[in-house]
């Protein structure tokens, strides 16, 4: 590639971040093209199976569970992408002050998300999201702000290795400003872990998007999100099975791509690695 | 510094992130609007007089720090309160539900050692299978688990009617076989990420071993290819991942919330699932705060164990 400071993506990473763009951007028109209205309801047709005017079949209320599951992509998405960004926001801000400043800095925030790391994440997001009811920003925001620690851990032992290398050096020597090394030439040069980090992070936002949404905490109905699809369709599994199948395997599909994507990302800068 | 000084002084390390948990927790909770007294209000017997009589009965009228180090007291002597649903001490409720948790927990953590172990291994010694077993964890762990609850649900027990749907026995006393029909279900359900995550991870540390030198001194004084793998490979590869199995405690307390609310099992966090849906939350905080401290420890013995295992670490 002819930017070095690109991340190191090889053909089959190339092609799934192709997917990931696709299946935002298809979020984002999809919905334009589903048949029916996501909350149109047709009680004369309520749990009914796949057929030719319901192509997924029909939920408790009658609704059309694949214009449910086109619009639900755009909630379940934006909370996966938004968690994202809050999460790489403060892991790496967190791992660049502890990796490149060190000292008790470094000592206190690596305590801090050592400490952070043991809480039980998801009971406490629970709770936290049943008592204070927060809309699909400030639930993104909530998953993110959870979720820093291991970036901040990756992004800081990146910086460390990174630190020493001659070309900092140089670009020290050369008389940069201290923010200019770090955001033109640390930062990128940790592109491709900060790039697999970004991934499990989006795999891992739209996924406890939907475990909360699932338990009736996270995005509330009517507005449909996959986690919250499933959560109405859990009471009438075995006579509308349907309607939970199509949305889980939406969250399990979108996931996939999106952290084999890492795994490529990782095996890609692994072997572009001198050894 | 020994290993006694060592652990103690963890331990002590970990009492302010328990104090921590503890403030969020109490914190949330009092940020219900009306307070925790306001599901009374949906009785129409109940005045708004009756609730401030009330709200001076609990201390609730107090300052939210002095309720804090009130509560913080009383948790410490093991007074955890009482539920709100049914009037029982919280700590009761709780200690009824944990041999059901430890059981499935236990039997997750043995079907993941086991299945993981096993596919690193084969993985190892078939290396154009290891694509295939890469995107197998791949999908493992991007697998919403409820909804893997949900379909094995409507797999193995509506559509085969091979096992039972939820639920951990039949009867009360039960016999073992009825008993092992009712685990199979969740234990798989909960042992899956674990299994994705673990071989990912004895995956690349094996890999990584595998093309050690001493490995291939090894090989060239004609040990055989099983017991190179056996006694060469695995044993430096299981050393760090002793610890990544303990370190997953977090991970094995969400997966108990959902898995044990998909199957009705009678545990803790089906307890936690049922406490949430009712806001019963004196129930809530201390299933909270006993996590937290399940998991602390559990990342204590890790930190101890690595030692322990690692003889290199012990001066160190």
């Amino acid at each position: 590639m002819s930017d070095p400071r690109a991340p190191q993506v090889d053909r089959p990473a190339r092609r799934a971040l192709a997917i990931a763009a696709a299946l935002v951007a298809a979020s984002l028109v999809v919905p334009l093209l589903a048949p029916h209205a996501p909350d149109a309801i047709d009680l004369a047709a309520r749990r009914a199976g796949p057929s030719v005017a319901h192509w997924m079949g029909t939920d408790d209320l009658g609704r059309d569970v694949l214009s449910r599951v086109l619009h639900g992509a755009r909630l379940s998405l934006l909370v996966g992408l938004a968690s994202a960004a809050v999460t790489l926001g403060l892991g790496v801000v967190v791992g660049v002050g502890a990796g490149w400043r060190g000292g008790a800095l470094d000592t206190l925030l690596m305590r801090a998300t050592d400490a952070l790391l043991s809480m039980p994440r998801l009971p406490l997001l629970m709770v936290a999201a049943a008592i204070l009811e927060p809309g699909a920003a400030a639930l993104a925001v909530l998953v993110g702000a959870t979720g820093w620690m291991e970036t901040a851990r990756v992004v800081r032992a990146e910086v460390l290795a990174l630190r020493g290398r001659p070309f900092i050096d140089a670009v020290r020597a050369s008389g940069a400003a201290e923010w200019r090394i770090l955001a033109r030439h640390l930062v990128p040069n940790a592109a491709p872990t900060i790039a697999v980090a970004a991934t499990l992070a989006v795999g891992r936002g739209i996924l406890l998007e939907s475990a909360l949404s699932f338990f009736g905490v996270g995005v509330r109905p009517p507005a449909p999100s996959w986690g919250n699809m499933l959560y109405q369709a859990q009471q009438s599994l075995t006579v509308a099975p349907w309607a939970a199948l199509a949305p889980g395997a939406c969250i399990f599909a979108t996931v996939f791509v999106i952290n084999s994507l890492g795994a490529r990302i990782a095996r890609g800068d692994l072997e572009a690695r001198p050894a | 510094m020994n290993g006694f000084q060592l652990t103690a002084r963890r331990a002590a390390q970990a009492l302010p992130l328990l104090l921590l948990v503890s403030v969020i927790g109490f914190t949330l909770l009092h940020l219900v609007p009306g307070g925790p007294l306001d599901v009374y209000l949906s009785s129409p017997n109940v005045r708004a007089t009756d609730i401030a009589r009330l709200r001076e009965a609990y201390g609730l009228d107090r300052p939210l720090a002095v309720q804090y180090l009130a509560w913080l007291a009383a948790f410490v002597r093991g007074d955890w309160g009482y539920s709100f649903t049914d009037g029982r001490p919280v700590l009761t409720r709780l200690l009824e539900r944990v041999p059901a948790t430890l059981e499935l927990m236990a039997s997750a953590l043995a079907i993941a050692l086991v299945l993981s172990l096993v596919v690193s291994l084969w993985r190892a010694r078939r290396p154009r299978g290891g694509a295939v077993v890469d995107a197998m964890a791949t999908a493992g762990i991007s697998l919403p688990v409820f909804w893997l609850g949900l379909v094995a649900q409507l797999l193995f027990a509506v559509a085969l009617r091979w096992l039972p749907s939820s639920g951990r026995m039949t009867f009360d006393g039960a016999g073992l076989a009825d008993r092992l029909r009712h685990l199979a279900l969740p234990a798989l359900v909960l042992a899956t990420v674990h299994v994705a995550a673990w071989t990912r991870y004895l995956g690349a540390s094996l890999d990584g071993v595998l093309r050690a030198p001493w490995m291939r001194a090894a090989r060239s004084r004609g040990v055989r290819e099983g017991t190179l793998l056996a006694r060469h490979a695995l044993r430096p590869a299981l050393l760090p991942f002793v610890t990544v199995v303990l370190l997953d405690a977090a991970l094995l307390v969400s997966g108990a919330v959902v898995t044990e609310s998909v199957f009705a099992w009678p545990g803790l966090g089906g307890l936690f699932a049922e406490a949430l849906a009712r806001r019963d939350y004196a129930l809530l905080m201390a299933f909270l705060m006993l996590t937290s401290t399940a998991i602390v420890t559990l990342n204590l013995v890790a930190d101890v164990a690595y030692r322990w295992i690692d003889p290199r670490l012990r001066d160190a």
